[in-house]
């Protein structure tokens, strides 16, 4: 009697266990074409925004994602860098010196600037905006004293600062620089004097870290770690009265929080999550898909120091078995276009006539062969004097992209008799390593706020050892070529160096190029003025709908 | 083995403990047996030959296929297949349970999880039996000071989360390997054995078969492990068995934590984690149903088995 | 009683000792770097990450940065956290009443409802009685974090029952977590207690009461259960440590900022002085509780001599 009820009980588990797990998947499936509504529309496949039409109206809360727990907000402290947290706060919180300036006036060597400031800005605690709050903020970031080198490389060639009045700043930098105005003028929050004044030792700890003072149309209001930020409107420039960041780390579940109307704008869906909203009613009859090109690439890199691949033709070859298509399709799903150029694709820094190396594995073979790699001994593995073609490809557990691409990366290379295995480490163990150049193959994506960048960080010789060039790429031709696109401050002019070395730096194989990132985002359709750009969207110009 | 509840939980671990170990005779990309170009292979699904390995077998003159043609690891670049729409793939007549996301064949990456699974479990208990006996046996005769040490050991080891200890120390040693897995698992999970073995040697040590060995002037070493541990097996055989139960559980929580077997390996926690990262896709309840009905029918399994093992050493049956 | 209590607490300090020693080299010896380089921005001055490690004391010798952290223990300050430079005793207090709310209910839930369900499973041998009993064994064999993500999906998902908000406490957001948490202490602690009472039901003085005309109900719930709780005592005390450690994965499920999900952020950052401050601070909770367990043998079975017990 006993054991029949257990295994009937037993049973009917099972199968509630099965239609559980069963509809909690499959019922997700919600074709439009059941419910009899028509499906998504042309503009919202495609993720375009339609014009803007009405007026905008003040008021409302905005409810957005944030994938992670900032470390502070003021994006001075080098902790505090990280690319999001620039995002969320220069802009709504604090202005750089474009936004709060009225003249700029740049002498004809590009070496002094001359900024006038705008008359009657004031700071969200009351003190006005003078050029001594200028004087502050940059005095913490040159002293080599605070950790704020992070904003302090862009300002190296820094020569002295006047303060003729109190709206007025001039500065002169020692050696041209293309990207010296521009940092100072966008990338750099004014700060009040006040509060980022005192000693060294208490700068890591200073108030405004974590409730942030500056003059942007956002007011800092309160900060629940690891459950929100809140911020509210400090003047008539924006629109909504309330921007609640809400902190929620794990994918999945904020899909279900999205699902259930709970975030007015998602920025940065997986690739699958943008795919699966595509038969989703909720999704295209409540929301909008936003997507726009970002710069942003993703790149395998072989370690040049070891010598199975300092050489050009075996990197080459191991570009001919990416198997771009494959990847395409399963990993990327179609979203993220194939690359070949460090800077900017589509802007005038990249050679169009440079194609990315298509999946070739004949070619690849000859491409080895002429190198020396044969399977001399029969066991299946190419080997040339003695040592295989074997090595660990380095991944990060948490890496969702690399777990899916690495191992159908490595299926072809298994198939061309390239003996490559995965290992797994965590992100901290995985940096560390590739910092200390201890792998032979990693996968990393770069990503900048602008259109303008300086690759020299990421490819000239001298940054082999301390700075980003992780693989030890070294072309004197490059790094000429990357010394003078440095000085070279006519953009016509600094555009052609950079094609020329998008071509050597291709040539070489220096990295791996993969697929170009764009932004994949969801916004309600009651959020209007929503408007793209490298930077995030200006949350000033974002207004409800009723 | 009265029950029929017992016999059917003893059967399905038995036909799960084959398929395991056999995993490589079920699920494979190269044959069981095959005659190509004038050679014969026998079991090359299991010596797995290079000179097979990217060779196309079509062509053999005689073949013997594993049942499920693919591999745990084989993803769409090396099985060719070419569908319209992306992986995850339902189940159909090629994959028996379906795909997952990278074109990898559910029931090929079950059967061979089930090995990694069970091995994890299986040896992680081991150890943890091993070391807590000893420990427990060591500490429970000698007394005194060396008690005392293994007693705040054994506290320090119960009183600290193991999830927060098994996280810093996973996330350091992960290597491709499942033996730094096992053994900081079964270095975690002895204390319970331990304090078992240590209650029962205290109240064995009395006892007369126990005098009697003394007195004829048998060493400790001998006393402890002749004499004293094999009469205290009975109540840590039925912790053995539930803990086999519970580190096939644990092995799935360690793979949510991201700190489990590491992948690609296949294993039941990852690949019910790699179902939960993958929750977004619409409809793929096949990568979630099939791992969670073989994690659950086998901790059942095993659990049964606990249950039949505790009746049978309480002695009510 | 006095002697038993400063004895105890005498042989927690080795414990204790043992436990900040294992968490500092774990912690300590693992690869990675709480100073990473940010991957979006790019560089990070080598010279600036020298100057950090030394600021935070972490170029000094193992041994010397162990004496330190000891030495800074003992009153209670365990540093700043290397991730976003805050107190670790701020984000311990913050973390700490959410753990302890969920855990503590998880707790009250799991043995509240063990008791009466171990003792009413004991005297009930009929098929309702196996049927629940078959029912707490099937469902302790799915792993509980799947548990866990199907109560999302069903109790907060949009699609089922959408009655819980997805992640954290606010709102009735707490009960999934506890619930969840509560789990494998309701179907452990139910066997256990069956077990017990079985045991006690066995025994002389039970059916002595029986046979003196005391009823049934009085027999069971009073003389009975009163020897069978003791052993329940024990888990009770030995169980904290398995609660917090499953709030490891339930926090992160249900998003709840608490302390699990503290000690795994930290982890994942390298950030020592959180972990060792959560380590310490769980510790200290887990040995008090097994303390206080102790102490609650001798009210529960005035028999037991707590001088003996030791």
């Amino acid at each position: 009697m006993r054991e029949r009820i257990f295994n009937r009980m037993g049973w009917c588990l099972f199968l509630a266990l099965v239609l559980v797990s069963g509809c909690s998947c499959s019922c997700r499936q919600n074709p439009a074409v059941d419910a009899g509504v028509a499906g998504p529309d042309a503009d919202w496949l495609a993720g375009r925004l339609p014009l803007e039409t009405g007026t905008p109206k003040k008021g409302g809360t905005l409810t957005v994602r944030l994938p992670l727990e900032p470390a502070g907000l003021t994006r001075l402290h080098d902790r505090f860098n990280e690319g999001t947290m620039a995002r969320i706060t220069v802009g709504p919180i604090y202005e750089t010196l474009d936004a709060l300036s009225e003249k700029v006036v740049e002498s004809d060597d590009h070496l002094t600037l001359t900024i006038t400031l705008k008359k009657g800005i004031v700071f969200h605690d009351g003190t006005p905006l003078t050029s001594n709050d200028v004087k502050a903020t940059l005095g913490v970031i040159l002293d080599e004293r605070f950790p704020t080198s992070t904003l302090r490389t862009s300002l190296e060639h820094f020569d002295q600062l006047q303060f003729p009045d109190e709206r007025t700043v001039i500065f002169r930098w020692k050696k041209p620089y293309f990207l010296a105005n521009h940092t100072l003028l966008t990338a750099i929050p004014i700060m009040p004097a006040a509060a980022i004044a005192g000693p060294v030792e208490a700068f890591d700890t200073l108030p405004i870290h974590r409730a942030p003072i500056g003059t942007g149309p956002f007011k800092f209001e309160k900060w629940e770690p690891g459950v929100s930020l809140t911020y509210v409107r400090a003047d008539d420039r924006a629109f909504v009265d309330k921007i609640v960041f809400r902190i929620v780390k794990d994918d999945t579940a904020a899909m279900t929080a999205l699902e259930k109307g709970e975030f007015d704008l998602f920025i940065r869906l997986t690739p699958a999550a943008w795919r699966s909203i595509e038969s989703q009613r909720w999704a295209f009859t409540g929301y909008r898909r936003i997507t726009f090109a970002e710069n942003a690439y993703a790149w395998i890199g072989f370690n040049q120091r070891k010598p199975l691949f300092a050489s050009k033709n075996v990197r080459r070859a191991l570009a001919m078995l990416y198997p771009s298509e494959t990847i395409e399709k399963t990993v990327d799903l179609g979203l993220e276009p194939r690359t070949s150029c460090p800077w900017m694709e589509g802007t005038t820094s990249c050679d169009p006539s440079v194609k990315p190396i298509a999946f070739d594995p004949a070619g690849a073979k000859t491409l080895l062969a002429s190198d020396g790699w044969k399977d001399s001994d029969g066991d299946g593995v190419l080997d040339r004097e003695g040592v295989k073609f074997s090595f660990a490809f380095l991944i990060a557990a948490q890496s969702v992209k690399m777990n899916k691409l690495v191992p159908i990366y490595l299926d072809t290379l298994r198939q061309a008799s390239i003996d490559a295995r995965i290992e797994t480490v965590d992100v901290s163990a995985y940096m560390s390593r590739v910092r200390a150049h201890d792998f032979d193959a990693m996968a990393l994506s770069w990503a900048a706020a602008d259109s303008l960048q300086d690759n020299f960080a990421n490819f000239h010789s001298s940054q082999a050892d301390a700075g980003n060039d992780f693989l030890g790429y070294a072309n004197p031709d490059v790094d000429a070529l990357l010394e003078r696109i440095r000085t070279e401050l006519d953009p016509t002019a600094r555009a052609a160096l950079e094609r020329q070395a998008h071509k050597l730096i291709f040539e070489d194989q220096a990295y791996l190029f993969m697929g170009r990132r764009p932004s994949l985002d969801l916004a309600k359709r009651s959020v209007h003025g929503l408007v793209p750009s490298l930077r995030g969207y200006d949350l000033a110009k974002v207004w409800l709908a009723p | 083995m009265k029950r029929r509840s017992t016999r059917i939980a003893a059967a399905f671990l038995a036909v799960l403990l084959i398929s395991a170990l056999g995993a490589d005779l079920i699920a494979s990309d190269l044959p069981i047996a095959v005659r190509t170009d004038g050679q014969t292979y026998l079991f090359p699904c299991i010596t797995k030959p290079v000179a097979l390995q990217s060779r196309d077998l079509s062509t053999a003159e005689w073949i013997v296929r594993t049942p499920i043609k693919y591999g745990p690891l084989q993803t769409l670049a090396v099985t060719r297949e070419d569908r319209p729409e992306p992986p995850p793939w339902a189940p159909d007549d090629k994959h028996l349970l379906g795909t997952d996301e990278l074109g990898r064949d559910v029931a090929a990456r079950l059967i061979h999880g089930a090995r990694v699974s069970l091995l994890v479990a299986f040896f992680t208990v081991l150890i943890a039996v091993g070391v807590g006996m000893a420990l427990g046996g060591i500490a429970g005769y000698l007394g005194g000071v060396v008690d005392l040490i293994i007693s705040r050991v054994l506290e320090v080891m119960q009183t600290f989360p193991l999830v927060f200890f098994l996280l810093a120390l996973l996330s350091i040693v992960r290597v491709q390997s499942i033996w730094p897995l096992i053994l900081a698992l079964g270095l975690t999970r002895w204390t319970e054995v331990a304090r078992l073995v240590r209650a029962e040697v205290l109240t064995l040590e009395s006892r007369e078969f126990v005098l009697a060995a003394r007195a004829l002037g048998a060493s400790p070493g001998r006393i402890i492990f002749r004499h004293l541990l094999p009469n205290a097996m009975a109540p840590v055989f039925v912790v053995a068995t539930f803990g086999v139960g519970s580190a096939i559980l644990l092995e799935t929580a360690l793979s949510f934590l991201g700190i489990g077997v590491a992948p690609p390996t296949a294993s039941w926690g990852e690949l019910l984690t790699e179902a939960h990262r993958t929750l977004q896709h619409p409809g793929a309840w096949w990568l979630a149903v099939f791992p969670g009905l073989a994690i659950a029918s086998t901790v059942l399994a095993v659990n049964a088995i606990g249950e039949a093992v505790r009746r049978s050493v309480d002695g009510r049956a | 009683m006095k002697r038993y209590v400063f004895r105890r607490l005498l042989l927690m300090i080795p414990t204790f000792f043992g436990i900040s020693l294992l968490t500092f080299l774990v912690a300590r010896l693992a690869p990675g770097d709480p100073f990473l380089l940010d991957l979006e921005t790019g560089e990070l001055d080598p010279e600036a990450i020298a100057r950090a490690r030394a600021a935070q004391g972490l170029d000094a010798p193992l041994p010397l940065q162990f004496a330190r952290w000891m030495f800074h223990l003992v009153r209670f300050d365990f540093g700043r956290s290397l991730i976003d430079q805050r107190l670790v005793t701020e984000k311990i207090f913050e973390a700490m009443p959410r753990t302890a709310l969920v855990a503590g209910l998880a707790m009250i839930l799991g043995f509240g409802l063990a008791i009466p369900l171990g003792v009413w499973l004991s005297t009930r041998r009929d098929r309702w009685g196996r049927a629940v009993e078959a029912l707490l064994l099937t469902a302790w064999s799915v792993p509980s974090f799947w548990i866990a993500v199907m109560a999302l999906m069903i109790f907060a998902g949009p699609r089922f029952l959408d009655l819980f908000p997805v992640q954290g406490l606010e709102n009735g957001g707490f009960v999934l977590p506890v619930i969840c948490l509560a789990f494998p202490t309701i179907v452990v602690a139910t066997r256990q207690v069956r077990a017990a009472m079985e045991e006690a039901l066995a025994q002389d003085y039970v059916k002595a009461a029986r046979a003196r005309g005391i009823p049934e109900r009085r027999v069971i719930w009073k003389h009975a259960l009163r020897n069978s709780l003791l052993p329940v005592v024990t888990m009770f005390g030995l169980h904290l440590p398995h609660l917090v450690g499953g709030s490891v994965i339930i926090e992160r499920i249900f998003g709840v900022p608490g302390m699990g999900l503290l000690a795994f952020d930290s982890i994942g950052s390298r950030d020592y002085p959180t972990i060792m401050g959560v380590a310490t601070v769980m510790a200290i909770a887990t040995m008090t509780s097994m303390l206080l367990v102790d102490l609650a043998y001798g009210f529960i079975d005035p028999r037991i001599r707590l001088e003996r017990a030791k």
